[in-house]
């Protein structure tokens, strides 16, 4: 068994030899994983903003990608110390299972708390560094990864025993393929730093932002523990001032191989560079403005970028411009950066919109309605419309006309109608990332004209015979306006689906009916963002 | 949404408005709507007794297409019906409003012999909505209607003949010259006809009040039954599984007098199996024998009063007395020839208990009615009678005698006539 500590990431190529390079190469290889986050630490520390949030991303995206099935994913955020013994204990059960199986296990943990001096802080209560790498060292997993995002968290690896060494130091041709893996935020007695920019720590956001595939520097489409440490080290170091925050790695393993964190190819959604693009993007969620990665494209190679469904914004920064694109992306699919698509906005204007910057907040829609009778008798109302959709963070309005016919028979008679109709709608909607709808709900308002000829059974006898003119046609006009409920669901590029439906509050007068009633429609559309 | 977008939105909302303003506002015409009726029939309907239905009464038309005869055109049901809504202060009165001519199938095209356009000839029937559908559900096979017809028009078949009975007509075209019912005069459109006791009918205004008795018999069921009339050769036969006369029989004839020195007459009895041949029928004491060729029996009755009685197996005998007009003396004779397109113009002296007078001008050539009049007077003036067939036709005055009814659905209506046949030059 060989131990050691490493500060560089040169000195990772040649764990490059450790474990599988595919989470789903070994057909019997299983993962297990436990997210560890907790905000709150001591009565004396400063509650962290993202250190669950945090936890919660590195579970969703081990998940997405990472070959870590639900099932076998943990969570423990906001839980003191004896919380998080106890689930270790669970996990530790679910490893031996899994083991006892014939499975061959792979036990990722990963932690984001305050800490001091090797120790967690959780919740005011403490969990050492130690005890959890010495707990995680008596499981039954073939390799077990423990990655910490804490203050000080370098000391985990000292409180081992290992040295930091200087860097590009270790071979390590002679590795096994099991063991243990630490990897940690910072140094010992370096702070881990957080960022309201990043809505993250510094760390984790590299971390996640290289297992989207930014760090896939073979573009193998898989990246590796290696790929993932050099990236975040190399970013997590040049990101903090004074004084410096660096990650450290620390190994005790044997055999040979890689070990694949994630698998960007894999993902539901993807944002892909094409090779010719080069420069800075900054990619964030929208409405609400999380900054998912931050990306620094070279030109010459694609990256494709794994990223949850949902609507994004792309900020391309070119001196004193800034190119934005708002971007759709759907469950299953993928879209691609264009850099012709931008809309060069001046940096001082997108960055006094600040949260409020959506550079294509429009779309125009097309949609067909079925709306219940409003005359009773006459059959359901089928109307195609147009429309403007306005969009400002989660908040929605919109225009539309429509125009529909239709022709139904009476006692003695057919007649044509003809309707014309126009509304507004506003309401709420629910843009999060990964969820492959965006549910709305709001109201809509419509006024509505009804043109109705009629046609006599035996018309032309009734006037030849009867001498009666032809019954004049009738023009109504009424209104309608009450709650609607549906869903967006993101297409391609600007492209989008909507179905909706609603309840409605009619006015219409009419010969043989209340002037009020109630009814019920439903639409079906679908739209392109501006 | 920017201010732009309000505007073109306020802007086509405006038009929208302003649109519907320039055209004229009003409200929607539902299901129902119908605009002014082409025609309305009034009337009352009348019961044997107050009569406090459960169930609202509505009215239809049953179209018999197939009553018009020789170009039954489309009319493979022989009763379609026409609904139309009902308004009206039930029992008393109604007002039944048309809002188109009869359906399609309800038609008999008048091209084939020589017309245009169409006719039929229906009933106004009143009915309680058994399945509340809105409308008379019409009876097929042997299935009557789920609806329960309670009164119609014309006569309850189960029952002696009202005095006055109607029903409907139809013509939105032009008769044939050798139309059966060319001497009706049918209106176009529609048209009212009012029938009297089993001796004929004249077509009167629109607006003249229709009565319905609501006799609530099964019989009356029949009307609203596909196969009702079907065949008119063997009227009698039950139709929808409903027997019109309820399992008993009708005797109704008339008694006509061609030949004041020599009166003859053929009267009958019918049930569903047709005319009845066993039957024992005494006129003044004397057994009348059965004509097999004329389905009926034949006897000699007197002028003034006669004595029938009748006895039909299977059920109580009975009787009916009546008096037979006298000979008609016209004060002038029936010319031999005349101008075609002329008139006729008949006068004669009342004849003692008579009150209505009915003249028919038929071809000889093939019996179609040219002229068909009836007068509570003594004198008449025929339309202008064309030149059809060979030009040979026969005037009939018949003085109507005071009918005879039974409790049964028997009536005898005694008749005493005056014929010629009369040759139209061209």
């Amino acid at each position: 068994m060989r131990l050691q500590t490493l500060v560089a990431p040169g000195a990772l190529a040649a764990f490059a030899l450790l474990a599988p390079a595919s989470p789903a190469r070994a057909a019997d290889s299983v993962r297990v994983l436990l997210a560890i986050g907790s905000d709150v630490g001591d009565p004396s520390d400063q509650p962290l903003r993202y250190a669950e949030a945090d936890a919660e991303r590195m579970r969703a995206l081990l998940v997405d990608i990472g070959g870590v099935s639900p099932d076998r994913a943990y969570l423990v955020v906001g839980q003191p110390a004896e919380i998080v013994r106890e689930r270790l204990s669970e996990v530790a059960g679910r490893v031996a299972e899994l083991a006892a199986a014939g499975r061959d296990v792979v036990l990722i943990v990963y932690a984001s708390a305050h800490a001091r001096d090797g120790v967690l802080h959780l919740r005011g209560t403490h969990l050492p560094l130690a005890e959890l790498r010495d707990r995680l060292a008596r499981l039954e997993a073939r390799l077990r990864l423990l990655i910490v995002d804490a203050c000080d968290s370098g000391a985990v690896t000292r409180a081992k025993g290992g040295t930091p060494g200087p860097e590009y130091q270790v071979a390590l041709e002679q590795l096994q393929l099991q063991g243990q893996v630490i990897v940690s935020s910072s140094g010992p007695a370096e702070p881990s730093l957080e960022a309201d920019a990043l809505s993250g720590s510094l760390f984790t956001h590299h971390l996640l932002t290289a297992l989207r595939g930014d760090a896939d520097a073979d573009g193998d489409g898989v990246v590796t523990l290696q790929e993932a440490y050099s990236y975040t080290y190399r970013r997590t170091v040049s990101g903090t001032g004074f004084p410096r925050q660096h990650p450290t790695f620390d190994f005790d393993v044997h055999g040979a191989g890689e070990l694949a964190l994630s698998q960007p190819l894999k993902a539901r959604a993807a944002l892909v560079f094409p090779a010719a693009l080069a420069g800075q993007y900054v990619i964030s969620t929208q409405p609400r403005p999380d900054m998912v990665a931050e990306i620094d494209k070279a030109p010459g190679k694609p990256l494709r970028l794994a990223l949850a469904p949902g609507r994004y914004l792309l900020r391309k920064r070119d001196g004193r411009r800034v190119g934005l694109y708002a971007v759709e992306l759907p469950y299953g699919g993928d879209a691609t950066v264009d850099d012709r698509q931008l809309q060069w906005r001046d940096y001082a204007q997108v960055i006094a919109k600040g949260a409020d910057l959506d550079p294509s907040p429009g779309a125009v829609m097309a949609s067909l309605s079925l709306d219940s009778p409003p005359l009773d008798g006459t059959g359901a109302r089928l109307r195609l419309h147009g429309g403007f959709l306005l969009g400002r963070a989660e908040w929605w309005g919109m225009a539309s006309a429509g125009l529909g016919a239709q022709q139904y028979r009476g006692l003695s008679l057919t007649t044509s109608e003809v309707a014309g109709a126009a509304g507004l709608a506003a309401g709420y909607r629910w843009l999060q990332p990964g969820w492959p709808v965006v549910p709305m709900l709001g109201a809509s308002a419509e006024v509505e004209v009804l043109h109705q000829s009629f046609v006599r059974d035996g018309e032309e006898v009734i006037q030849r015979v009867f001498h009666l003119d032809p019954l004049p046609p009738l023009v109504t006009v009424g209104a309608r306006a009450g709650p609607v409920i549906g869903v967006e669901v993101p297409l391609w590029r600007g492209a989008f689906a909507s179905v909706q439906a609603g309840l409605q509050v009619r006015y219409l007068p009419a010969e043989d009916q209340p002037a009020f009633t109630v009814g019920a429609g439903a639409q079906v559309g679908v739209g392109w963002r501006l | 949404m920017t201010k732009r977008a309000m505007g073109k939105q306020g802007l086509a909302l405006a038009a929208i408005l302003a649109l519907a303003a320039g055209a004229g506002c009003g409200p929607a015409a539902g299901w129902n709507h119908h605009g002014p009726p082409v025609a309305t029939l009034r009337g009352q309907m009348q019961a044997d007794s107050e009569v406090a239905t459960e169930t609202p009464v509505m009215l239809a038309i049953a179209w018999f297409p197939n009553w018009v005869g020789g170009s039954p055109g489309s009319g493979a049901r022989a009763a379609v019906t026409q609904e139309a809504t009902f308004r009206g202060s039930f029992p008393v009165s109604f007002s039944f409003d048309l809002y188109g001519p009869p359906p399609p199938e309800a038609l008999v095209d008048l091209a084939p012999e020589g017309g245009s356009g169409h006719m039929s000839f229906g009933v106004l029937i009143a009915f309680e909505d058994g399945n509340g559908n809105g409308r008379l559900d019409i009876g097929t096979g042997s299935n009557p209607s789920p609806d329960r017809v309670v009164g119609v028009s014309t006569h309850d078949p189960s029952l002696t003949a009202p005095p006055i009975s109607f029903y409907v007509t139809y013509l939105d075209g032009q008769m044939g010259p050798t139309n059966e019912f060319l001497g009706y005069h049918l209106p176009r459109g529609f048209g009212l006809r009012k029938v009297y006791r089993g001796v004929g009918g004249e077509m009167v205004p629109l607006d003249t009040s229709i009565s319905i008795q609501l006799t609530r018999t099964n019989a009356v069921g029949y009307f609203a039954c596909a196969g009702a009339f079907a065949n008119l050769d063997a009227f009698w036969e039950p139709a929808c599984g409903i027997d019109q006369y309820e399992g008993g029989y009708h005797f109704e004839d008339i008694v006509v007098v061609k030949d004041p020195n020599s009166p003859s007459w053929i009267g009958g009895a019918l049930d569903a199996s047709g005319p009845i041949a066993g039957a024992v029928v005494e006129l003044n004491g004397v057994g009348l024998s059965w004509v097999p060729e004329a389905a009926g029996y034949y006897g000699q009755p007197a002028v003034g009063p006669n004595d029938l009685r009748l006895a039909v197996p299977g059920h109580a005998p009975e009787q009916l007395s009546f008096t037979l007009p006298g000979p008609i003396s016209l004060h002038q004779p029936i010319p031999d020839t005349l101008p075609a397109s002329s008139t006729l113009s008949l006068s004669w002296d009342p004849v003692p208990g008579v009150g209505m007078y009915d003249l028919r001008v038929r071809s000889l050539n093939d019996g179609h009615l040219i002229d068909y009049q009836l007068t509570t007077g003594t004198s008449l003036v025929t339309a202008p009678l064309p030149f059809t067939g060979g030009g040979q036709i026969l005037v009939t005055l018949h003085a109507v005698g005071q009918a005879a009814v039974s409790a049964r659905s028997s009536s005898v209506i005694p008749i005493s006539s005056v014929a010629k046949s009369v040759t139209l030059t061209r």
